[in-house]
């Protein structure tokens, strides 16, 4: 039995029982039949175990170089190393879809198993929703569409496989940026499911809200470290010096991301003043669709991107699915919507809830705008037959302004009270901030920052720090003075007694970080190409760079023509090697950079072109970006953060202790 | 007025200085120049990048191109139209079509207004501001939750 | 309120689902240039051989192929003996097959010419001027010039010889009449 015959058959095996588990799984929802979910639950573990089979089999063939499947042929060479053979199975499309399946069926397995032990009716639906979910991704794998298990034809099996596509042999990252990113997407249909049960039920309290609360903050963090390790991957593998293009599969990720995070923050104000239940529901059913229709981008082939996999029959079958979720939610949305109505209004305009409200319109607008730049080629030219290109300059344009200003209001959020602030309260709480903020103002002057775009970032930048300090101070005072604690005892407590406010802080730090790398990165890189002979020199920026001269690398799989570079100057002391690699399916060649990261500035240099005859000269081009890492930093403090928040809370006789406690100031 | 109410007004002009001084813009480098013009031009060969980004020969000699048309005096106008007759409107990244006028910048601006309306509607009946606790407040409440049983 | 909210989301979720759809339609790699149409932009370029210059408007009025090419570049290896069977077929004719090579070195494409046994003129493009005023995107780039000088046509990647000679003889066609 070869792997391929493994994979085939438990996939196929897995769709009969993922189809009985839909029947299984909607029958006791409707009948309320515990032998039934019972049955439901024991395929839910018996789909899981096959599809991972099924996976490992499909990793099996690849270090095996099995070439008898049309998928290793095609991403796999005999001259591609282990690691690099393991982590293809998410190389190209079918592959991918294979893997998303495995998270998927890993979902379903979690809400049989966990969610109806503590939610029995809504988790079931949920359960049935997410059965059906997962029958169409195994549709997907074992049809045409995108069956990775396909063969050749016996008498045509080549001795050799054309290998991976060179960008995703280059660098160990390709080895986290997908799956972090797919389990981002998938985790995104656990709140979902359990939305469309609530409807479907006529669920009027908000308790799916809490028990989908982990998974719609873990799929928020593993999309938003994902999408941060793909703008890595960006940056040091595929070497133009950037990091974001604005690319369409790029804006696929980010849209879902987006409207994840204006739903953990509305979904507060659900679970503080219960209200917004319509608008949470709305958000929730966004971001899974969107994660669909950023897959349907990815690979359908309708739009050109790095991304871009050849196109197939997927496409079509994606469309379909995308509409029929969006139907199915919208439309149990609007059968539901006098039931969903809130009773009470939101406080003044300058209360918490009241600013998590705008933050939540800006965040959609962000999200339209972008799903807007991404579409508007295509709708142009289906209406007109005319060709145009939207890239960085308009979505620069339209998302500034829009990041300032949600940073502006993630600085005064957190720091109002619910239903409204006096002003007594807005002077106490923000004179302090205010002050740093003029600081931060002087401090992008002085470094030389022109445009108000990134002096508005440092000053808010500024000012949101500020206010996080603040209340990590008052949280420990307040300790401090309750229970006597010591300043370090007081300041870990906070997060094992409150995780999820000031673990949200420490994620609002990271975000400040990232946002000042971006705001300086983009203002402030200076760039230099020169074309040089072997001991010729260039300075950049307060750096001397002496080209030493080429060298060629040959490697089984692949050749690597480097230029040696010698960096001095601005204390700085450093060799860098870029280069550019030829694979031999390939006419072009690959860039890979030569990075020297720092805390201040990264030194990016890029071999351009060079003398392909006589080795005589190159043509180096050298960036001196500031503080990119801290994007890199920043994007593990959200991380971090995030895990912080998820710190299950320490109570003890909640009900009674809250309101004293809200009034210090340690809630 | 208060200390406090100074020291605010004080902030804000500090960064209103600020902006207003980092708002000033000279006439710009043709270096500068050549990089504004390239940031809006695509890179035929590459995925989306633009021809100031991009390594690729072909941006180079576009880039080399865009250099000697600024040296020679052309404006960023005439030097675009010059791409686009080679290229279409597909050459620019910001095509003409969508000019500042037209429908894309447009639905952003509608989107936030619309939905900061819808918001503020649901925001109308200011509550009783809440005042935060005096120290004589707080204090005593300190009092009596540390004397309370754990 | 709930109707208004009814149509708002039936109707943005069918704009959406069309446009999705007819986004299928397009090919992503076709792109259309702005040269197609237009008179075919005039150069003197050194010829690859002997360095004399060649110029467009010496081959006015005659039917012109451009091939855009570049020694490193794997498919036009594949086009060439295309190529070749085309130039055998039209040579000494009113038509001319001319090569211009762009992004490569003369001994690479020196090297390449002799390797291949190309006996028809190439010319080349240095500083790839000629290649953006053409609007190409990469070797390998085929133009169809009329005897009227306008640009009728343009094949991008690979061409095979009976696109090439279905362009030449509709050009020649529409000039004798």
């Amino acid at each position: 039995m070869s792997f391929g015959d493994i994979g085939a058959g438990a996939l196929r095996a897995a769709l009969a029982l993922s189809l009985w588990g839909l029947g299984a799984a909607a029958y006791a929802g409707w009948r309320r039949d515990a032998r039934a979910l019972a049955s439901a639950r024991a395929v839910a573990i018996g789909a899981f175990l096959l599809v991972l089979a099924a996976d490992l089999a499909m990793v099996g063939a690849l270090l095996r170089h099995d070439f008898s499947l049309v998928y290793v042929a095609q991403n796999n060479a005999l001259a591609t190393p282990a690691f690099y053979s393991a982590i293809s199975l998410w190389a190209a499309l079918a592959g991918s879809i294979l893997l998303w399946t495995l998270i998927l069926a890993g979902a379903v397995l979690y809400v049989a198993l966990r969610g109806t032990r503590s939610l029995p009716r809504l988790a079931t639906v949920a359960l049935a929703v997410l059965f059906a979910m997962l029958s169409f991704f195994l549709a997907l794998v074992t049809t045409a569409a995108a069956d990775p298990f396909t063969r050749i034809a016996a008498e045509a099996i080549p001795t050799d496989g054309t290998g991976p596509n060179p960008l995703l042999q280059n660098h160990p990252l390709m080895a986290l940026h997908p799956p972090l990113l797919y389990l981002g997407y998938v985790l995104t249909s656990i709140p979902f499911a359990y939305a469309i049960a609530a409807l479907i039920l006529g669920e009027t309290s908000d308790r799916w809200l809490t028990e989908t609360r982990k998974a719609a903050l873990a799929s928020w963090a593993l999309l938003g470290v994902g999408i941060v390790a793909g703008a890595w991957w960006s940056y040091a593998v595929l070497g133009w010096g950037g990091y974001w293009a604005w690319d369409p599969v790029e804006n696929a990720a980010i849209m879902p991301w987006l409207t994840a995070t204006a739903y953990l923050h509305s979904v507060m104000v659900e679970e503080k003043r219960r209200l917004l239940r319509t608008w949470n529901i709305a958000l929730v059913i966004a971001t899974f669709a969107l994660t669909i229709l950023g897959t349907f981008l990815t690979r359908s082939g309708v739009v050109n991107s790095v991304h871009s996999f050849t196109q197939s029959a997927i496409g079509p079958l994606l469309l379909g699915y995308f509409v029929a979720i969006l139907v199915l939610g919208a439309g149990l949305l609007l059968y539901r919507l006098d039931d969903l109505a809130d009773q009470g209004s939101v406080g003044a305009p300058l209360s918490r809830e009241a600013i998590f409200l705008f933050q939540n319109v800006l965040f959609v607008a962000a999200t339209l705008t972008v799903l807007l730049g991404t579409l508007y080629p295509l709708i142009a030219e289906a209406a007109s037959g005319a060709q145009l290109s939207i890239g960085a300059p308009y979505f620069d344009r339209v998302e500034v302004p829009i990041g300032l200003a949600l940073l502006f209001l993630m600085g005064i959020g957190p720091q109002l009270p619910w239903h409204g602030a006096s002003r007594a309260t807005l002077e106490r709480q923000f004179t302090g901030p205010l002050v740093v903020a003029a600081a931060g103002a002087v401090v992008a002057v002085l470094a030389g920052m022109t445009g108000v775009g990134p002096v508005l970032t440092y000053a808010l930048a500024a000012f949101v720090t500020a206010t996080v300090v603040q209340e990590f101070a008052r949280g420990v005072r307040a300790r401090r003075a309750l229970h006597g604690e010591s300043p370090a005892a007081a300041f870990v407590a906070l997060f094992t007694r409150n995780g999820r406010r000031y673990g949200g802080y420490v994620v609002h730090l990271g975000i400040v970080m990232i946002v000042v790398a971006i705001a300086s990165s983009q203002a402030r890189t200076v760039e230099l190409e020169r074309t040089l002979a072997p001991g010729g020199a260039m300075d950049v920026a307060g750096y001397h760079i002496t080209f030493a001269g080429l060298r060629d690398i040959p490697e089984p799989q692949r050749l690597t023509t480097v230029a040696d570079l010698v960096i001095t100057g601005n204390g700085a002391s450093e060799q860098l090697h870029p280069g550019l690699v030829t694979y031999p399916n390939s006419q072009s060649a690959i860039g890979s950079p030569g990075i020297a990261a720092g805390s201040r500035n990264d030194i990016y240099t890029i071999l351009a072109a060079y003398d392909g005859t006589g080795q005589a000269w190159a043509t180096i081009r050298v960036r001196v970006i500031p503080l990119v890492s801290w994007l890199w930093a920043g994007g593990a403090v959200v991380g971090i953060g995030a895990l912080l928040a998820a710190w299950p809370p320490k109570r003890r006789a909640a009900a009674v202790r809250a309101p004293v406690a809200e009034a210090v100031g340690a809630e | 007025m208060s200390t406090t109410r100074w020291v605010i007004v004080a902030a804000l002009l500090a960064i209103g200085l600020a902006l207003a001084w980092s708002a000033r813009s000279g006439p710009l480098t043709a270096e500068q120049r050549v990089d504004r013009i390239s940031a809006e031009l695509r890179c035929p060969v590459c995925q989306g990048l633009s021809v100031r980004d991009s390594p690729s020969d072909t941006a180079r000699s576009m880039r080399a191109l865009v250099a000697q048309r600024v040296a020679e005096g052309r404006t960023d106008d005439e030097i675009r139209a010059e791409f686009q007759r080679s290229y279409g409107d597909w050459i620019l990244l910001e095509p003409p079509l969508v000019s500042p006028t037209g429908l894309v910048w447009l639905a952003p601006l509608a989107a936030i207004t619309l939905g900061a309306w819808l918001a503020v509607r649901r925001s109308r009946a200011p509550a009783p501001a809440v005042d935060a606790p005096t120290d004589e407040q707080t204090r005593r409440l300190r009092e009596q939750v540390a004397s309370e049983p754990e | 309120m709930r109707r208004i909210a009814r149509y708002v989301a039936v109707a943005l979720i069918v704009g959406l689902a069309l446009t999705l759809t007819l986004a299928f339609r397009r090919d992503p790699h076709d792109i259309r240039t702005g040269t197609v149409g237009k008179p075919a932009p005039a150069f003197a370029l050194p010829s690859l051989t002997d360095g004399s210059t060649i110029s467009l408007d010496q081959y006015k009025g005659k039917v012109v192929v451009l091939n855009f090419w570049a020694s490193w570049c794997i498919p036009c290896k594949e086009e060439n003996p295309a190529l070749t069977d085309v130039w055998e077929r039209y040579r000494g004719t009113d038509v001319v097959l001319l090569g211009i090579v762009f992004q490569d070195s003369v001994e690479a494409a020196r090297d390449y010419t002799a390797r291949l046994g190309n006996t028809w003129p190439s010319v080349i493009d240095a500083d790839g001027r000629v290649a953006l005023s053409y609007g190409v995107f990469g070797p390998p780039e085929t133009y169809f010039v009329g005897t009227d000088g306008i640009i009728a046509g343009r094949h991008i990647g690979p061409i095979d010889e009976p696109t090439l000679i279905t362009g030449i003889e509709t050009l020649r066609q529409s000039a004798t009449r």
